[in-house]
């Protein structure tokens, strides 16, 4: 039961209180002049004088899920500027509790543009999301929107037992996680071998701002299923200091994490054209493993990304030990986590000071498990946290290459002319292996 | 006494009914542009203290801008979507506001597809382009294409757009300069001003002075899955080209692109000049990640007898560059200078770049330490001795870009200048 209290209680909350939803009567308050054929309806600020429109989200998806035809047409929501509720489909916190909003399957959410239409949660509702998809959900599609989590901890809860999707021109905001698969209920645990979804991106932006969080951050967690991001951008930015995190750090989360519990999930990701970007400030409380990754492949995690950039940026007074990549071991009955990033970019920045002196690492794990080949920019000095960081980066053995330009007949480079080649080696005491030289680079 | 009285009860009706008016436009939340309206409500016939009507349309993009900004006046919580059909029509403008009122902003404009929808300036307006923008607020365009006569896109003061499956083209106003995007400002306003672009092209044509898909002087842009081209099409043969870099940044100009292609290239045109893929002045940064940078100087098609330069990259800035990850065609005609890199400025180059096996050397020249390649037919020789790797050896040396060696190339497995 580690993490995630607060939404138990609002699930249970939501299981006393909620009245029955009357999804039964059709169309419902709220829409007007629905055709249950339609293949396209809208939802709009104002259905003045227009059929088939909705003017609330939950009136909408409560159509959708009740009101329409046996067998019905893929459906297309035209959705016009302004702010809109939850879409929520067949979500609940336990299988089938009596208020689960209807479910439905092949339907695409077409906005009027990222900065115009938006989709937020009810005030006051903290641990909720603005899209909530559960059991039942399939082959749903978002486009030109943005899912605006800023006023909750969450952009898009997406239970394991739901199917597919696919978003495009998509900005999602949490402020803990942007993108959840929620893995948590007792009878939603992840099962690879009976539903694994896959979750397409395009053109999109998800981000978590790190407000006031208590727990765990990412901007993506995959747990269970796999996601395939073309020129996207995964931002978890955090923005306040007082943290007491409970859960890891990371821009992208994948795989299982032991210390939470459940050892089903298992998540991989692809990334094409796409940048993960981790920026944290100062803080002194205590951080659940004092890590900070821009990528965390747990047990069970897979993560190819071949082109694109992995930015860490850090305040020098942060004790976490932070890493581009962090690829860890198996653990128990879970295989350990995989990586392939031959041609990513990588940053680590330490700004500021004081610097505590916590490591700064770009890829951390096993050459059997991180295939992360790197070639560093050209210098005259050793590759080091940028911001002027006085610590060495961390990296693993032979996974990377650097050319120290002032190198001579002596070891330690310095004041030569000579290019000699160095290779990341954790047996030399400066961690580069001088490989013109065949002489481990002097500290 | 009573005159001044009425005066404000007058004044103080007069501000409610515009309060009242302006409630009553907000219903409409999308407004059409078509070629004809056909029986669309037409948006200037709405009445501004009784419309009940939440969609109309307008046939001419100059009415848009008269309507749309004096009219209806979007904001944050009452935007609007701009939904236009097939057709071409005629420069957007999102004025600067004025008189203490709101800054504009938060539209979408829509088109129908960047093949089927445009928004055009056929001649040039100085400070203008096909858009328009001035302190803008979450200006999203998508679906369309905007071409512009000089300038496509012209940007000033502060705010945001976003930018998806758009075409941008600019062609040269006289021949002189054709700018995609221009910063009309030379220094960033505060807030700086932030631009994402997703799976759009960008291409100019034609110009010597200044040939440039971006000039980004003041504003931050974050390139996703897009091409930028320059392209010296319809430039006389002979002529000499002063710039033409498809990303040219100034002052505090910012741009980061991702699985991305940025072109210059000079097709048929042969003349002086050195094509250049990315140029970096002043304060100006650059990151690419993903993707490649093309200079290439070589004629499309036919011969040129005059010596044509490329560039990668050209540095004379004081701020930062990063490209790890980006792949680099430089290609220059007879005796032209192929370099990758070129760095004059004060501030710092990061571009290493490992480039295919061969047998020789690439014919570039680059910086000390940032090329790399494998050559293939080095002969066996002690330590320290240089290497013959002329042909006949069967060993294949790590060779490194070292401007102190003869050859610019040091053979880092001999550990001695390539001869």
């Amino acid at each position: 039961m580690t993490g995630r209290r607060s939404v138990v209680v609002c699930a249970v909350a939501a299981l006393l209180w909620s009245p029955a939803v009357a999804h039964a009567v059709c169309p419902g308050t709220g829409c007007f002049a629905m055709d249950p054929a339609a293949d396209r309806i809208q939802l709009r600020s104002s259905c003045a004088g227009q059929s088939n429109c909705c003017e609330t989200s939950e009136a909408l998806t409560n159509w959708i899920g009740t009101c329409r035809v046996a067998n019905p047409p893929r459906l297309l929501v035209d959705v016009g500027p302004g702010a809109f509720g939850q879409i929520k489909c067949g979500w609940a916190f336990l299988p089938f509790p009596p208020n689960a909003p209807p479910a439905f399957t092949d339907v695409t959410f077409r906005g009027s543009g990222t900065e115009q239409t938006f989709f937020k949660v009810p005030a006051g509702c903290t641990s909720c999301a603005p899209i909530e998809v559960g059991q039942g959900c399939d082959d749903l599609e978002f486009l030109n929107l943005t899912v605006d989590g800023a006023d909750t901890k969450y952009g898009v809860l997406w239970r394991v037992d739901a199917g597919d999707s696919t978003w495009t021109n998509v900005h999602v905001l949490g402020n803990e996680l942007g993108w959840y698969e929620f893995t948590f209920a007792p009878s939603s645990f992840c099962n690879p071998a009976v539903n694994f979804p896959v979750h397409v991106w395009f053109d999109s932006k998800i981000e978590t701002r790190g407000v006031n969080v208590g727990q765990g951050v990412s901007a993506y967690q995959a747990n269970c299923g796999e996601s395939r991001l073309f020129n996207t951008e995964l931002l978890a930015a955090v923005s306040s200091s007082g943290v007491n995190l409970t859960e890891g750090v990371n821009a992208l989360s994948i795989g299982a994490d032991p210390q939470l519990g459940d050892l089903t999930r298992k998540g991989r990701v692809l990334l094409a054209g796409s940048v993960i970007r981790m920026i944290a400030p100062a803080w002194t409380g205590g951080t659940y493993d004092q890590i900070i990754a821009g990528v965390r492949v747990y047990p069970n995690g897979e993560l190819a990304m071949n082109d694109g950039v992995i930015n860490v940026t850090v305040s020098a007074a942060n004790p976490s030990t932070i890493y581009d990549l962090k690829v860890d071991a198996a653990s128990g009955s879970l295989p350990a986590g995989r990586a392939h990033t031959a041609g990513a970019g990588f940053i680590v920045t330490r700004t500021g000071t004081p610097d505590v002196g916590a490591a700064s690492w770009r890829v951390a794990g096993t050459n059997a498990t991180a295939e992360s080949p790197f070639l560093w920019s050209a210098g005259t000095d050793l590759p080091r946290p940028r911001a002027g960081s006085a610590q060495t980066v961390q990296t693993l053995t032979g996974a990377d290459l650097f050319v120290e330009t002032d190198c001579g007949t002596t070891t330690n480079c310095t004041g030569g002319s000579q290019p000699h080649l160095l290779i990341s080696n954790a047996s030399c005491l400066s961690g580069w292996f001088n490989s013109t030289t065949k002489a481990c680079r002097a500290p | 006494m009573i005159e001044r009285w009425l005066a404000r009860v007058v004044a103080a009706a007069v501000w409610l009914a515009a309060g009242a008016a302006t409630a009553q436009l907000d219903k409409v939340d999308i407004v059409k542009l078509r070629t004809n309206c056909g029986s669309e409500v037409d948006c200037t016939t709405l009445n501004p203290t009784t419309n009940t009507q939440t969609s109309c349309c307008l046939n001419s993009m100059t009415t848009v801008n008269t309507w749309l900004w004096g009219q209806r006046k979007p904001s944050a919580a009452k935007p609007v979507l701009l939904d236009i059909g097939p057709g071409e029509f005629g420069p957007f403008d999102c004025p600067a506001a004025t008189g203490g009122n709101p800054a504009n902003g938060y539209v979408t404009v829509r088109g129908s597809g960047r093949d089927t929808t445009t928004i055009r300036r056929a001649s040039f307006a100085a400070g203008s382009g096909a858009v328009t923008l001035k302190s803008c607020q979450r200006m999203t365009f998508q679906d369309l294409n905007v071409s512009g006569n000089g300038v496509a896109v012209s940007w000033s003061g502060t705010g945001s757009t976003q930018w998806f499956n758009v075409g941008i083209e600019a062609q040269s106003v006289y021949g002189f300069f054709a700018y995609g995007w221009y910063d009309e400002q030379s220094t960033a306003p505060t807030p700086r001003p932030v631009h994402y672009w997703f799976s759009t092209k960008v291409r100019t044509t034609g110009a010597v002075f200044a040939n440039n898909g971006f000039l980004a002087r003041a504003s931050e842009h974050w390139f996703y899955g897009g091409e930028v081209e320059s392209v010296l099409t319809s430039v006389a043969n002979g002529a000499t080209v002063t710039n033409s870099a498809p990303v040219a940044l100034d002052g505090l100009g910012e741009f980061r692109a991702f699985g991305s292609a940025l072109r210059s290239r000079t097709d048929i045109f042969c003349g002086t000049v050195t094509a250049v893929g990315v140029q970096v002045a002043g304060s100006g940064h650059f990151h690419m990640h993903g993707g490649v940078i093309n200079a290439t100087a070589t004629p499309d098609s036919g011969s040129c007898a005059t010596n044509m330069s490329a560039t990668g990259l050209l540095f004379t800035g004081n701020d930062h560059v990063h490209t790890p990850g980006t792949a680099f065609i430089v290609r220059k005609n007879l005796n032209g200078v192929a370099a990758r890199l070129q760095n004059t400025g004060t501030g710092t180059v990061e571009s290493p770049y490992h480039w295919p096996p061969s047998a020789d050397p690439p014919t570039i020249t680059s910086l000390t330490g940032a090329d790399l390649f494998v050559e293939t037919d080095c002969a066996d020789a002690p330590a320290n001795t240089a290497s013959n790797c002329n042909g006949g050896g069967t060993e294949t040396h790590l060779m490194v870009s070292s401007n102190s060696c003869a050859s610019k190339w040091f053979d880092a497995t001999q550990g001695t200048c390539r001869p």
